[in-house]
């Protein structure tokens, strides 16, 4: 009984950064801090929500997949942000770098 | 009403909208999008309509499944296609269409 | 039901944007989100093997298509002004046209007739002499090979009218660019995970969703993102290697349909005992081939740099 409470607070907490991760990204006004919304926010979001739905999981193996599924888009989600805020940067220079000359 | 037929309904107005983009856009790859969206409802219709009968049925979705991968390689073959066609002639639209446009432009021009 | 109502709102939705945005980039990227909604729509709709396929092709290969063709169509100003004259009667004839095939559409779903055969029944019913527990596995390399045979075939076709086009322009090799430290360092581990992927849908393929398609996405998934990232390909510059290995998937295909025929049997019946075996050694001659078939399409669409200098003059 307990634990279902527990279940459902770290779901709907999870959801509740989802929302607001995705709030950030649509009011953010330029690429790094949109990132930032959707990488942290929502990374975090989706580790409550694996973690509130472990423990409805009755096998390991499927324990451990939901776990990987997790860290895998925590890697994803650094990388392709790193990428893109990079490819911003590049963008920005050269924009400067026009305007300057 | 099952959920099935919900998205069979769905694919129906993709369907439509797809044609509708197909017909009034002169871009190609919006053309191609357009086409696109058309073959996703399609499929929805396929699986969506069967299976609000009988249920969960492996065929059609055996179907749609070879119905994906080749969408995806008609897409890309269009795609070369396109980019053929741009390469060698600078435009993004066939030259029918944009002579079309032209005369009605003109018409409209005069009057 | 109010979330499959949401989410086919949200279908429509997004469909309708990337037809009305005008900004061309913004269209292709509503697009790669409406094949992420086509995803959780396959969900709903029960069949995740479809959305197995849909997220990796649907959402990802085709996303990157685009993206990749995009990026070598210059923004034609030309025709973006040309795109501005409207032309009222054409544009209403279409919209009569969608309305009508809407009308048409909706009419032919509510009264749709009750089927005769109780296909999944019979599925059912056939499912343990395929050799194989996963129905749709069955259906795709059993019951109706014949579609997948040709399905294969047509892939084949496109990529070597692909490839044609593509040698026939004078080429030369896409720049290898070395985007970043934390990339690479990266892939070392992405690279041998997403073949672990691959290998694992190809194989729970036989009894739980998943299979040749599936599996053959990831590997097509690998290969754009190892030579997007300047990540040498092993064999890969050998063009015999490349062509046995576009064809052999077809080539096993025919070769294990046609053993019943020789000993007088059909086509495409796999030889008796051996229904599981020829089942799955031509699933995974399959997965290889299309997942290079696949990568082909992707790799056939580099144009030659200078084909916006070229072409500069002309304009």
């Amino acid at each position: 009984m307990l634990i279902d409470l527990l279940r459902s607070l770290l779901i709907l907490v999870g959801a509740a950064f989802f929302l607001v991760g995705t709030l950030g990204l649509l009011r953010f006004p330029d690429a790094p801090t949109r990132i930032h919304a959707l990488t942290k926010v929502d990374n975090l979001g989706l580790g409550l929500i694996v973690l509130g739905l472990l423990p409805g999981v009755a096998s390991w193996p499927v324990v451990f997949k939901m776990i990987l599924i997790w860290l895998l888009a925590i890697a994803a989600a650094s990388l392709a942000g790193h990428l893109v805020v990079q490819a911003w940067a590049g963008s920005q220079n050269k924009e400067t770098s026009s305007r300057d000359s | 009403m099952n959920t099935f037929f919900i998205y069979a309904l769905t694919g129906g107005l993709l369907s439509s909208l797809g044609l509708l983009g197909f017909i009034l856009h002169r871009h190609l790859l919006r053309r191609l999008m357009a086409f696109n969206l058309m073959g996703s409802g399609c499929f929805l219709i396929l699986t969506g309509l069967s299976q609000s009968h009988q249920g969960v049925d492996a065929v059609p979705q055996a179907l749609v499944l070879t119905g994906i991968v080749v969408a995806v390689s008609a897409t890309a073959l269009a795609l070369v296609l396109i980019r053929r066609w741009y390469h060698l002639t600078g435009q993004t639209s066939l030259p029918e269409d944009v002579q079309s446009l032209e005369k009605t432009s003109s018409k409209e021009a005069q009057g | 039901m109010i979330l499959d109502w949401l989410l086919a709102g949200a279908l429509i939705g997004t469909a309708a944007g990337v037809l009305l945005t005008r900004d061309l980039y913004r269209s292709v990227v509503l697009f790669i989100i409406f094949g992420l909604l086509m995803a959780l729509v396959w969900v709903r709709v029960e069949a995740p093997d479809l959305a197995l396929a849909e997220a990796a092709i649907g959402a990802g290969l085709t996303g990157v298509l685009f993206l990749d063709a995009l990026g070598h169509l210059n923004p034609d100003k030309a025709a973006a002004v040309r795109q501005k004259y409207r032309q009222p009667l054409l544009s209403g004839l279409a919209f009569l046209l969608a309305l009508g095939v809407t009308g048409l559409l909706w009419m032919a779903l509510v009264d749709s007739p009750q089927p005769g055969v109780h296909l999944p029944e019979i599925v059912d019913q056939q499912l343990l002499a395929s050799g194989v527990e996963h129905p749709i596995t069955a259906v795709l390399l059993s019951f109706r090979a014949y579609d997948t045979l040709l399905e294969v075939a047509v892939i084949l076709v496109a990529v070597v009218v692909g490839l044609a086009l593509r040698f026939s322009q004078e080429d030369q090799p896409a720049e290898t660019q070395v985007l970043s430290p934390l990339l690479q360092k990266m892939l070392v581990w992405l690279l041998p995970l997403m073949l672990m992927v691959a290998i694992y849908l190809l194989w729970i393929g036989s009894y739980r969703s998943g299979g040749a398609f599936q599996a053959a996405a990831v590997l097509a998934a690998m290969a754009v993102l190892m030579r997007m990232s300047g990540t040498p390909i092993p064999g890969h510059s050998n063009l015999y290697l490349l062509r046995i290995g576009l064809v052999v998937g077809l080539g096993l295909f025919l070769l294990l349909g046609s053993v019943d025929l020789v000993s007088g049997g059909n086509f495409l019946a796999w030889p008796e005992g051996w229904e599981k075996a020829s089942i799955l050694v031509v699933e995974g001659a399959l997965t290889f081939s299309l997942g290079m078939l696949l990568f082909s399409l992707f790799e056939a669409s580099p144009a030659p740099k200078q084909a916006s200098m070229t072409r500069g003059g002309g304009a």
